[in-house]
């Protein structure tokens, strides 16, 4: 007789499963039939797996079971007031003519209308408009991912936007975390870009440094032939908070899509990129720089597959992990039999900047077709001895001489950031955290 | 000037120099020259303080002061130039902004202001234009993608920058061609100055055909054993280091 385990429950995952029947009563009465459907689904998923753990591979190194040790409850008490006094935070990015959808402790409260963008706040609606349905009842190759699952069940707010192809040029997703006590949220938000569409989409995640608070945002974005993305995420979350988020993409054949993330929030952060390339000749460019220090735990996912020929994908991180932080880059590439002619690269290269700072990469290429290009790379040093003697001798002081090789180091993913003036307020940004190094 | 008394140093337990005694006076050049593996490059390194030797003993003195004990970034702010044998590439940098930020950093360590960004590019663009540098080369990666040629003559700008007390050249004339020899060298006399010294090493007499040393100084197993004037050089040249290195053992 095979003996199977059967893991005992921890206290948060006790309370997570008991708290949901009556927070998915409370809420029912938004999002219709296919919310409460995902809802049932993704605790069914829960409770047979539990929290993603070391048990399940693609969750090896970041253990939420062992790292998640006190469940906060679901954000409900939302108020207008809340809403105001979130607005009123200082913005973490300027962005000139932006649409700003603020997404404030998991609800979407409200917006810079713009023409050419449609947005229904899923949780107004009793029942959703068929678009909106529809939208939430697609089948995804990452529903069964553990922080998908707990996303749909406790869907707590989020919104559906549709982006024309006249639509304004710059979307801001601004998500703010405020509270004076701990609280978990779960937005989901599905962006529709048309076809030909242009947009930059910021993402943003900002929240107060002085409460354990718990994000697990779902984002899903969809885009349509030759529409062009760029799309830049910033994780400011609050120094004590876990922030998990999904990124799924669905990309149509001559789209393009160019992603550049900047990672210095929360004390336990992951991010997840499930990217499904469907149509032909499409061009994927996936980078990101993360920046980790004091006992920061900071994870990139990456799930890219090439289901249709022709495609190209590029992925380019870049981390720098001081003090006792820990950093994990897991990168897989999947090129499917029909997808020949795809041309593929991953790169992860890290700067250790402490004997107690570490880094699992794990870069992973599954190969189907045999007319291919592709490849990945994998490094992790500390600064070079021979640059930094190089500027020591030039006359710049160590703190001075390190910096300048980190901002560079940074500098070079930086570099993939199309927007000059967004770039230069990401590159000040990594400066800021160069400056509050300390230098032992 | 620049003095060097009785220096010993180290690494990994490996003796590298034994007594290296040599003493440049303000307005002169001293020409180093020696066999392989004789000391050259390291005893540049030392003067300028990397760290992976460790000295044993003796001094280095720069305009009297001993400079031993002085981090590297503290050494070049008191005037002490290397030029390096292989310029090291820094990749996200460019070549103007370590310029600026290398000027900047030695007027700050010696409590000077610092350079209005107007001011530095003036300055930048008339060096850079004598030694045939282009705006295109200083808006690119340091060093990066560089040919030999470009990396020295980039070396000398940074010199001429920094206005150095004292400049060591290790080896400037390594991968250059008659031309940028030239170019490199020129840069190298528009410095020479009554206040000013020089350290240079180099393999062949070529070179101090046109930087014209006040003397020439034989290394070998780690300490000077020969000091002349500048015909010692064409001597060496001539009949290579054999005979004084064997006379000296």
């Amino acid at each position: 007789m095979a003996l199977r385990a059967q893991p005992v429950k921890t206290p948060a995952e006790e309370a997570i499963a008991a708290s949901f029947p009556a927070f998915a009563a409370r809420q029912a009465r938004w999002g219709g039939a296919e919310v409460a459907k995902a809802r049932e689904d993704g605790i069914a998923r829960f409770r047979a797996n539990g929290l993603p753990n070391r048990r399940i591979e693609e969750w090896h190194y970041t253990d939420l079971r062992s790292m998640l040790r006190e469940a906060a409850a679901p954000f409900e008490a939302f108020s207008d007031d809340l809403a105001r006094k979130a607005a009123a935070g200082a913005a973490p990015i300027a962005l000139e003519g932006a649409a700003r959808l603020l997404f404030v402790n998991g609800r979407y409260v409200a917006d810079k209308p713009a023409a050419g963008l449609e947005v229904v706040d899923l949780t107004t609606a009793p029942s959703l408009p068929p678009v909106a349905a529809q939208a939430l009842a697609r089948d995804t190759a990452y529903a069964g991912n553990g922080a998908v699952a707990l996303n749909r069940a406790f869907t707590n707010g989020g919104a559906i936007v549709h982006i024309a192809a006249g639509a304004p040029h710059v979307i801001h997703l601004d998500f703010r975390e405020i509270g004076s006590e701990a609280f978990s949220t779960f937005p989901h938000v599905i962006v529709d870009v048309a076809e030909q569409a242009q947009v930059l989409i910021v993402e943003s995640h900002r929240g107060s440094d002085d409460i354990a608070y718990q994000t697990n945002a779902l984002i899903e974005l969809k885009l349509a032939a030759q529409a062009r993305v760029s799309y830049v995420r910033l994780n400011e979350a609050g120094a004590k908070s876990i922030s998990l988020a999904t990124l799924g993409l669905d990309i149509a054949d001559h789209a393009t899509f160019n992603l550049f993330s900047l990672n210095t929030g929360a004390a336990l952060s992951r991010h997840q990129i499930f990217l499904h390339s469907d149509g032909e000749q499409s061009s994927i460019d996936l980078a990101g720089v993360t920046l980790a220090r004091g006992k920061q735990h900071a994870d990139t996912t990456l799930v890219v597959e090439h289901k249709a020929p022709r495609c190209k994908s590029r992925e380019f991180y870049r981390y720098i992990v001081d003090e006792s932080a820990t950093g994990v880059f897991q990168g897989k590439i999947v090129v499917a039999p029909d997808a020949q002619k795809t041309d593929g690269a991953m790169k992860s290269q890290t700067i250790l900047l402490s004997d107690e700072a570490a880094m699992n990469n794990k870069p992973e290429l599954e190969i189907f077709a045999d007319d291919v290009l592709c490849g990945h790379g994998a490094t992790c040093g500390s600064l070079d001895d021979d640059q930094l003697f190089y500027a020591y001798s030039r006359g710049l002081p160590p703190a001075q001489a390190q910096a300048l090789l980190l901002e560079a180091f940074a500098g070079e993913a930086l570099e993939r950031v199309a927007d000059e003036g967004l770039r230069e307020q990401l590159r000040d940004k990594v400066c800021a955290w160069l400056a509050q190094r300390v230098i032992q | 000037m620049l003095e060097i008394r009785n220096l010993h140093a180290e690494i990994d337990g490996k003796k590298i120099l034994n007594g290296l005694t040599l003493s440049v006076p303000a307005g002169e050049v001293a020409a180093i020259m020696g066999p392989n593996g004789s000391g050259k490059s390291t005893l540049s390194y030392i003067v300028a303080g990397r760290s992976d030797y460790t000295v044993t003993a003796g001094e280095v003195l720069l305009n009297g002061e001993d400079i031993l004990k002085l981090p590297p970034h503290e050494r070049a702010a008191r005037g002490l130039f290397l030029a390096f044998q292989y310029p090291v590439e820094i990749p996200g940098v460019t070549t103007h902004t370590f310029l600026r930020t290398a000027m900047n950093a030695q007027r700050k360590t010696r409590g000077e202001e610092e350079l209005k960004t107007a001011d530095f590019i003036k300055i930048m663009r008339a060096a850079a234009d004598k030694l045939s540098i282009s705006q295109e080369m200083l808006r690119r990666p340091l060093n990066v993608g560089f040919s030999g040629g470009e990396k020295k003559r980039l070396e000398v700008l940074q010199m001429t920058l920094l206005e150095p007390r004292f400049g060591i050249l290790d080896e400037t004339d390594s991968g250059l061609d008659i031309d940028a020899l030239r170019v490199v060298s020129d840069g190298v006399n528009a410095l020479r100055s009554k206040e000013r010294g020089f350290l240079v090493i180099t393999h062949y007499q070529r070179l101090l055909d046109y930087i014209k040393p006040d003397s020439v100084h034989v290394m070998s197993n780690g300490r000077i054993i020969k000091s002349g004037g500048p015909d010692l050089a064409l001597e060496l040249e001539k009949h290579g280091y054999r005979d004084i290195v064997a006379n000296a053992a």
